[in-house]
């Protein structure tokens, strides 16, 4: 059987059946989104490895709960945002500061891929991709939550709703107000960066 | 589904104005210049360790979870009966060296001689235990007597502020 043509809720059928090595292809195929929500939610590498495995073994755990009405992705969503705002409650970062780090933080830089850039090219991908990771951690938990799942993880609008449990109308405002605040700290980045330049 | 709870720590107050408007479908534009923006972001990789982690953990869970009544009680048994051919073959050796003629004094005999092993054990650890508490007792009073209180006291501070430190350290 080719675990890979068959859609995540036929997958999640055929686990519950017993064939728990399928288990694997969910892995295979989520790891790298949720990893990559968890570390920009939190910002800190290894926890961010140690809380995505915590969330797929709930979400093994928890599959005879799961309904298959609903979508797999929003579902899997929605136990690793859970699983991160109890995260961050522990640890008592409701709003996350990024003072004391720069745009080379070593965590993050480790994990780069090389690009086939030239240097210049690099060293400015590197600084406004540095301004933009900045921008994004600065975003209020609100905000960012919902900034990541649309652009970084691509949920649908409906999709994200159905993760944090909100209505579809504030996702959309909030997506929209989020942006808006982005921007408004990117280009003020741009225009004090241009001007210390300048003097 | 799994859970329920409300995923809003930090709310906005700016937010809340916004809510009555929430409530009618908003469009938002879509903004591509803000998605190319996104796609160009390094993506943090995931080890390749990653993946049999979690599912050596998986399987793990799924056999703790299988497991049944029966098949507990069925280990069971086959440990005891494990236990019960290794002592009877160790008493049946035992007999042989110590020329007992029956199984039963066999037995008696072993038992007394393990009994007395973990007496000597226990005696050499409360020995061990003993001595060090001497040591650290002597080595205390010693120190009491000799210092000064308020490096005494110094002292103690700086333990109690080693401590917090390293809870910290540890709760970060």
């Amino acid at each position: 059987m080719d675990e890979t043509s068959l859609t995540d809720e036929a997958l999640v059928e055929q686990i519950k059946q017993g064939n728990i090595e399928l288990f694997e292809e969910i892995v295979a195929r989520y790891q790298r989104k949720l990893v990559n929500y968890i570390y920009r939610m939190i910002n800190d590498y290894d926890s961010a490895m140690e809380l995505c495995q915590e969330v797929f073994i709930k979400v093994f755990s928890s599959l005879d709960k799961y309904n298959p009405e609903y979508k797999f992705t929003t579902w899997i969503h929605r136990i690793s945002s859970n699983a991160t705002i109890d995260w961050m409650r522990k640890k008592k970062l409701d709003t996350y500061s990024i003072e004391g780090q720069d745009d080379d933080s070593p965590g993050l830089r480790a994990q780069l891929e090389a690009g086939g850039l030239s240097p210049l090219q690099d060293l400015e991908m590197n600084q406004l991709q540095g301004r933009i990771e900045q921008a994004i951690a600065e975003l209020p938990f609100i905000y960012r939550q919902l900034i990541i799942l649309r652009h970084l993880n691509e949920l649908s609008y409906d999709e994200i709703a159905s993760a944090v449990e909100l209505p579809l109308g504030t996702v959309k405002n909030r997506i929209f107000r989020g942006r808006e605040i982005l921007k408004g700290k990117l280009s003020e980045d741009m225009s004090r960066k241009g001007g210390s330049k300048r003097g | 589904m799994v859970d329920s709870r409300s995923m809003e720590p930090h709310q906005n107050p700016a937010d809340d104005a916004s809510l009555s408007a929430d409530q009618q479908a908003v469009e938002i534009p879509e903004d591509p210049d803000f998605d190319q923006a996104f796609k160009g972001l390094p993506e943090i990789k995931v080890p390749q360790s990653f993946l049999p982690s979690v599912m050596f953990q998986v399987y793990e869970k799924h056999a703790r979870e299988k497991i049944v009544l029966w098949q507990v009680a069925l280990i069971a048994v086959l440990l005891l009966a494990g236990a019960g051919a290794f002592l009877s073959l160790d008493v049946l050796a035992h007999m042989e060296v110590g020329g007992h003629l029956s199984f039963g004094q066999a037995f008696s005999d072993k038992v007394d001689t393990v009994l007395q092993s973990f007496d000597q054990v226990i005696a050499a650890f409360g020995t061990l235990v003993s001595i060090s508490w001497s040591l650290a007792k002597g080595a205390g009073g010693h120190l009491v007597k000799e210092t000064h209180p308020l490096v005494l006291v110094g002292g103690v501070a700086v333990l109690v502020g080693l401590f917090v430190a390293v809870r910290r350290f540890l709760d970060r």
